[in-house]
């Protein structure tokens, strides 16, 4: 029986090994159509492909024109000015705005709760702390635009009658002060010098060994200006003669001064 | 040589290249296919896939080895694959009444019954039996490696194999026993 079996292997492998039959004519067509197909898909694929590319391109492409043009929008010199304007103003602004400080209406200047004197503008307000401190930048456009456009020295009192008298007062501080002041505002902007004033600034001046001269009418308009306030605000003499010879270092000093005077509650 | 210019040229997807090839290939692939199916429309079906994914896969062939015995892999392993795709349909044939041959030369039967007899005889077989037998005798697998392509036990295997030798013995004796009947009675 296995022998036969054996027998049966060889005799199948003998009859059929090398055996070759023709197939249909039509297997070659059926193929050659399944081919088709294949590179019909392959195509298909090949511009999907290239349909995303294009997209992606066209996207890429789009950016970069973006780019360029804004670049070119950047780079134009008349907006370039402009922008560097805007971005001077924008880094002034986040300080404190000085460019409208001849307006004194627009300065806010308080005392709150805890004796913190607040300097600024209603957007920029810049808070110092202390009683004396004066927002060293206000002082330094003052004497920057003091050196630029030296002004009348009645203006200059004026502003600084304004500024003083812009202040908020109490009503009991003004009753109480109404008999005791002079009137500033009235010292400064009318100029005649009252037989009273001249008395006292003949004093202050004996005290202080200043040399008055003797034509001191027009020249000594800061005189007039001062003289008076230094009294009213009983300052010592030997630090007003040292910075008497500096207007703007006086006009600080004052500044300061009434600032922080304390018989003056500022609201 | 000429077969390498060929084969580059239906790697290019030259048709005519293409035609060439299955001219030259398709009568000995088909007759493979033809014993590794039932009928003469599946071994088509063989054939059809065979050439296809022969076209498709030709650029991975490296010339390292024989190109027929390439493309003979691919079908084989495309009627295995169409057997793995039909074996629901596969109906279990019941192997009984077995008959023994007289043990005459095998030239001889083959000059009695004839290739296409054998062929038939093959075909036949049911069709986890035909390929095992064919792997077995014609691709000169072992049972292991049967048993691996297959995703059989080795056993099986070799049952299998068994089995399907005996029909196909009864089968030849009953072919020799009407041949030899007709032999007299002419």
């Amino acid at each position: 029986m296995d022998k036969n079996l054996h027998n049966i292997e060889d005799l199948f492998r003998k009859g059929l090994e090398d055996n070759e039959e023709m197939p249909p004519e039509n297997s070659w067509d059926r193929i050659d159509k399944i081919l088709d197909k294949d590179k019909v898909i392959s195509i298909h694929k090949k511009y999907v492909r290239l349909k995303w590319v294009s997209i992606l391109l066209l996207f890429f492409l789009a950016g970069v024109g973006m780019y360029v043009w804004n670049t070119r929008k950047n780079n134009n010199p008349e907006k370039k000015g402009i922008t560097i304007l805007k971005k001077e103003i924008k880094s002034k602004n986040n300080k404190v705005d000085l460019s409208n400080w001849d307006n004194k209406t627009d300065v806010e200047k308080r005392v709150d709760s805890t004796n913190t004197i607040v300097v600024g503008n209603h957007q920029n307000p810049v808070k110092e702390i202390g009683h004396t401190k004066i927002d060293k930048n206000i002082l330094n456009t003052e004497d920057k635009k003091s050196e630029m456009h030296p002004a009348p020295k009645k203006t200059i009192a004026s502003s600084i009658t304004k500024s003083l008298s812009s202040l908020p007062v109490s009503k009991e501080s003004k009753m109480s002060e109404e008999n005791t002041k002079p009137d500033i505002a009235k010292n400064l902007l009318n100029s005649p010098i009252t037989k009273q004033e001249k008395k006292i600034e003949n004093k202050l001046y004996n005290e202080s060994n200043i040399n008055i001269p003797a034509h001191h009418e027009g020249a000594m308009d800061v005189d007039k200006i001062l003289l008076p306030l230094i009294q009213f605000h009983s300052l010592p003499v030997n630090e007003v003669k040292s910075s008497t010879t500096d207007l703007i270092e006086t006009k600080k000093l004052l500044q300061a001064t009434a600032l922080s005077k304390p018989n003056l509650k500022i609201e | 040589m000429q077969t390498k210019a060929l084969i580059q040229d239906c790697v290019e997807g030259d048709r005519h290249s293409q035609n060439k090839l299955y001219e030259q290939y398709a009568p000995k692939m088909f007759a493979i296919c033809m014993r590794y199916s039932k009928s003469r429309e599946e071994a088509e079906d063989i054939l059809q896939d065979g050439f296809v994914q022969l076209f498709r896969s030709l650029h991975s062939f490296k010339f390292d080895g024989s190109f027929e015995g390439w493309i003979r892999k691919i079908m084989v392993y495309t009627a295995i694959a169409n057997y793995k795709a039909k074996l629901k349909m596969h109906a279990v044939i019941n192997i009984d009444g077995m008959e023994n041959i007289a043990v005459i030369n095998n030239e001889d039967i083959i000059s009695q019954l004839g290739k296409k007899e054998l062929l038939k005889m093959v075909q036949a077989l049911p069709p986890m039996y035909r390929i095992v037998f064919n792997l077995y005798v014609f691709e000169g697998l072992k049972h292991r490696e049967i048993a691996v392509l297959l995703g059989i036990s080795e056993g099986t295997s070799k049952s299998n194999l068994f089995d399907a030798k005996a029909i196909l013995q009864s089968a030849v004796a009953n072919s020799l026993k009407i041949a030899n009947q007709n032999y007299s009675n002419g």
